[in-house]
């Protein structure tokens, strides 16, 4: 599932994909689309407190995306 | 029964089950602050608990007081939003958003300084409320709109130019409630390292550790009650978290730096620190 908070800040994006990590179905995956440097720290931050592994990649200037899976 | 956790102000946090049992009661008022998540479905239009009213944080945080993305609106601004919702400084207000985090925390934060004398917080918010199996409603109560919510606390506020005049002053604590990365970026100086949720037990449904843990955590900085606190991180939301925590200790001097890291960083004439 994608989770799209470009254009939004601190503390939005990562409340955000709190609510959407809780709210994944079991074997999904969510994408995080944000262009909010601080994302970088505070959403792997929360993810790894509920179980969740992160890869990021740059997808442009700024604008990253942000894999969030649980961790096996 | 008294919370084994042994907080000094545990009346500021209150369980599913406490609400649930005053859910009748007139005089209480129940605030939700989840920015909606139309996707996945989550967010007030989709169900919250029955009576809560919806506060949008972006009407109130929409940074037309000083500039500043994320942080305070106008006086008027916030007056007129938190008094179209029905809230006056006499009620008994709860506050939740999806887990007991920061935004709860940032609106308990906003009514104290608007002078509201009796505001808690619901502990892991939406979260706990749902995995208690209480109702759930999908209708908005009828509200009757105040014109002036409350006096304004100057005491719970910190601005650059408060910050600024005493940063030498040694009975003054600054606290920084971001990422270990955010500090090491730029941090004001002397400020002390404590991100936010450290406060909590990592959990699926966030829980505070207990007093006397989170009582090492804060005195071990140097934070201690008979300081001067002031908490911040990057849009006075996280910080809010930090200054609900030290309210729940009953430390009795803390104010939220509102403007934080996104306008001292961005300020040529603050001092900054590596």
């Amino acid at each position: 599932m994608e989770l799209d908070v470009r254009g939004e800040i601190c503390p939005y994006p990562m409340m955000k994909a709190v609510e959407a990590m809780r709210a994944l179905p079991e074997g999904e995956y969510l994408e995080v689309y944000t262009d909010h440097s601080p994302c970088l720290d505070t959403i792997p931050t929360q993810a790894a407190r509920l179980g969740f592994e992160t890869s990021i990649e740059k997808i442009g200037s700024p604008e990253w995306r942000i894999t969030l899976r649980r961790k096996p | 029964m008294p919370d084994p956790r042994d907080y000094p102000q545990a009346e500021l946090l209150v369980t599913a089950d406490w609400l649930f049992e005053k859910l009748e009661d007139p005089g209480l008022h129940i605030v939700d602050v989840r920015p909606p998540m139309p996707q996945f479905r989550i967010g007030y239009p989709w169900g919250h608990i029955p009576g809560a009213v919806y506060l949008d944080l972006m009407q109130i945080f929409s940074g037309r007081a000083n500039g500043v993305p994320g942080t305070l609106g106008s006086p008027v601004e916030v007056a007129t939003a938190v008094g179209l919702v029905g809230l006056a400084a006499r009620d008994t207000v709860v506050v939740y958003d999806g887990q007991g985090g920061p935004a709860a925390a940032q609106v308990f934060w906003l009514l104290e300084s608007l002078g509201f004398l009796d505001v808690r917080l619901l502990e892991g918010g939406w979260a706990a409320w749902q995995t208690s199996g209480r109702p759930i409603s999908m209708e908005a109560p009828t509200v009757e709109p105040i014109e002036t919510p409350g006096m304004p606390n100057a005491g719970r506020l910190a601005t650059l130019d408060w910050i600024l005049t005493r940063l030498e002053d040694p009975a003054l604590v600054l606290v920084d409630a971001r990422t270990r990365n955010e500090y090491d970026s730029g941090h004001i100086p002397g400020a002390v390292l404590l991100p936010w949720e450290e406060s909590l037990e990592s959990a699926l449904v966030p829980r505070f550790r207990d007093a006397a843990a989170l009582r090492h955590r804060f005195e071990s900085a140097g934070v201690t009650p008979e300081k001067e606190l002031v908490v911040y991180c990057l849009t006075g939301a996280r910080s809010a978290h930090v200054y609900f925590t030290l309210r729940l200790l009953g430390y009795p001097s803390v104010r939220n730096y509102d403007g934080s890291w996104q306008e001292w960083g961005s300020r040529a004439d603050t001092p900054k620190m590596r």
